[in-house]
């Protein structure tokens, strides 16, 4: 950009800017329509306490030239308004906001202020930081033994209405099949709530996952729970963990799986394929060691399929993992021509 | 999937069972996301909700606090797809885009590692109660810690039962097809995060943040890269806003392709 035509830019800018004001400085005054101002746009309650509910007064404001109507104030969950309907241009009123936190930490939920206001709508926050009501000292059971240890856990439950609390086990049925029970211990003291013992028992190896969850007798909360993963070693190594079968590819049209295991007089007991269109064969590396292919049964898949899946079962004399299923994926279109040709 | 909180996607299984009869259907599974945002938080990068409140600052303990109201989600969509798909035809779930942003320091209550794991094995748990044959994809952050995705997700992918997945997926769209970074601004790239989980890649392309469309990526029409990314694990390509003759640019450029090291 040459120098003088970089002036002239310059100079019209300014042109504009000088006209703008001045435009701006003859219509001081309330606009002519309605104007919702709001004092603040977000507001904290200070401490509050999980399911109890905090109310405040929130002043609204109408700047403009015209009744300010507001039609609707929509709020999450947590907290409520009732719209306050019209306020005169120049008028100021307060609504009330109640709010009920349904979680614990750090407490937010929005105000959506819906009026005939050129910037509706208009957003409210309101914050707090709440305190549990009654809740597991843990954020999470991380538990890794070794097959056959045991362990016993104990968890503290805390919060406002611990005391009230009367915990109580719900059916265990799930948690017995990964190696798990629950039971409560009465408090030791005025001081102290009831505390929660868990026994992980390694019965068998793998990852377990699940909630452990109590009935607290109280209308609220009704359950409190923590999330478990139970880690169990075991001798068994079986890879890899998804069996991947390339329809496409007739080098890849069966894939191997290696069995291994540390335990003595280890064997195979039996190999399966348990779903599915698949066959498997298997030979023996070393003692410790054997081998299983796998491949897709392609003159049993009907022509034009994408994708099959099945399930390969392992039984082996490990007492660990005296069972493992391995998931297969066979991809690739089934063309027989093609597998004819091959 | 998740948008309510109980079945609402019938209409996968007419497709599937009708026009798109013998192709395997891909479900994006938001459930917890979604379940956060009913309680009024918005994605990350959008500020429609008001000042951080945003699943980078809030989902964790939405998640945390509301994870039994979660899984019965979860249950009522594999109960649903259980019901119009069956249990024995192969259905793929792509777990949770950006899974990894409940871990931020953002959260009011950051999941832990353990918890982040703990609580996707239990999502994939809920739908394996119901689809013994479903098979399950894992998000993919390139940014993940360490050095924005400088170990290809060693460390966080090290958090989690990985024998739950058949395949990792990238999520957001603007992966790169001419490029051995999933995306330029971050380390991890296309072949380490495969040679790190063993996965084949779902790969996503066409839309940027909060879902808005990006238009038809003609790279991936590229044969010369659709091979580079093939060899490094990818299988699978989405563009959200497809040109209308993507079928025949497919058609077109399918005799340039190698045979992938997975087939899709």
């Amino acid at each position: 950009v040459s120098a003088p035509v970089f002036c002239c830019f310059l100079l019209l800018l300014c042109v504009n800017c000088r006209s703008h004001n001045s435009t701006e400085e003859r219509k001081a005054g309330p606009p002519e329509g309605a104007r919702l101002s709001l004092e603040r746009t977000e507001y904290h309650l200070g401490q509050a306490v999980q399911f109890e509910e905090v109310a405040i007064q929130v002043p609204l404001e109408n700047t403009g030239g015209r009744a300010l109507s507001i039609s609707s104030i929509e709020a999450g969950h947590n907290c409520r308004a009732a719209p306050p309907g019209t306020i005169e241009p120049g008028a100021r009123i307060f609504v009330e906001v109640t709010c009920r936190p349904l979680t614990y930490g750090t407490f937010a939920d929005r105000l959506r202020l819906k009026t005939n206001s050129t910037d509706s709508p208009a957003i409210l926050m309101i914050t707090a930081d709440v305190t549990p009501a009654l809740r597991l000292e843990r954020d999470i059971l991380d538990v890794t033994l070794s097959h056959g240890e045991k362990r016993t856990e104990v968890l503290g439950v805390v919060g406002k209405s611990a005391h009230d609390a009367k915990l109580r086990v719900p059916d265990q049925a799930i948690l017995r099949e990964h190696g798990l029970t629950l039971s409560i211990s009465p408090a030791k003291s005025r001081d102290h709530s009831a505390y929660v013992e868990a026994h992980f028992e390694a019965l068998r190896a793998g990852v377990f996952t699940g909630n452990l969850t109590l009935e607290t007798g109280l209308t609220e909360p009704s359950e409190i729970s923590i999330p478990y993963t139970f880690t169990v070693r075991g001798t068994l190594s079986v890879t890899p963990d998804t069996l991947y079968i390339n329809v496409r590819d007739p080098t890849r049209s069966e894939v191997q799986v290696d069995i291994k295991s540390t335990a003595p007089a280890f064997s195979i007991k039996k190999l399966s394929v348990t779903e599915g269109l698949f066959a498997v064969r298997s030979e023996r590396i070393s003692a410790q060691h054997h081998r299983a292919y796998v491949r897709l049964l392609v003159d049993q898949v009907p022509e034009g399929v994408t994708g099959s899946v099945g399930r390969l079962s392992i039984q082996t004399t490990d007492a660990t993992e005296p069972e493992k299923t391995l998931p297969i994926m066979a991809m690739g279109k089934v063309r027989h021509e093609l597998s004819a040709a091959q | 999937m998740g948008y309510q909180s109980t079945f609402d996607q019938t209409y996968v299984c007419n497709d599937v069972n009708g026009t798109l009869s013998g192709k395997v259907p891909i479900v994006v599974s938001y459930v917890a996301a979604f379940y956060s945002k009913r309680l009024g938080r918005c994605d990350c990068n959008v500020n429609s909700c008001g000042a951080n409140n945003n699943l980078c600052v809030h989902g964790a303990n939405d998640i945390k606090q509301g994870i039994n109201q979660i899984l019965d989600i979860y249950r009522s969509y594999a109960q649903g797809y259980a019901n119009c798909f069956g249990t024995t035809k192969p259905i793929i779930f792509e777990m949770e885009p950006d899974w990894y942003q409940y871990t931020y320091s953002s959260q009011t209550s950051p999941m832990t590692n353990a918890q982040a794991a703990n609580f996707m094995s239990q999502f994939v748990g809920a739908i394996k109660q119901y689809l013994p044959n479903a098979r399950f994809s894992m998000d993919i952050s390139p940014w993940v810690a360490p050095n924005n995705g400088g170990d290809h997700g060693q460390s966080w992918y090290g958090n989690f039962d990985m024998s739950l997945f058949s395949f990792i997926n990238t999520s957001g769209g603007s992966t790169e097809a001419a490029n051995t970074r999933i995306r330029q601004e971050n380390n991890m790239t296309w072949a380490g995060v495969n040679q790190v989980t063993g996965k084949p890649i779902l790969a996503d392309t066409g839309y940027g943040a909060n879902g808005v469309s990006a238009g038809h990526d003609n790279n991936w029409d590229n044969p010369t890269y659709i091979n580079a990314r093939m060899n490094d694990g990818v299988v699978s390509i989405s563009q959200y806003n497809p040109n209308s003759n993507w079928g025949t640019t497919i058609s077109s450029i399918r005799g340039q392709l190698n045979t992938p090291r997975y087939c899709p």
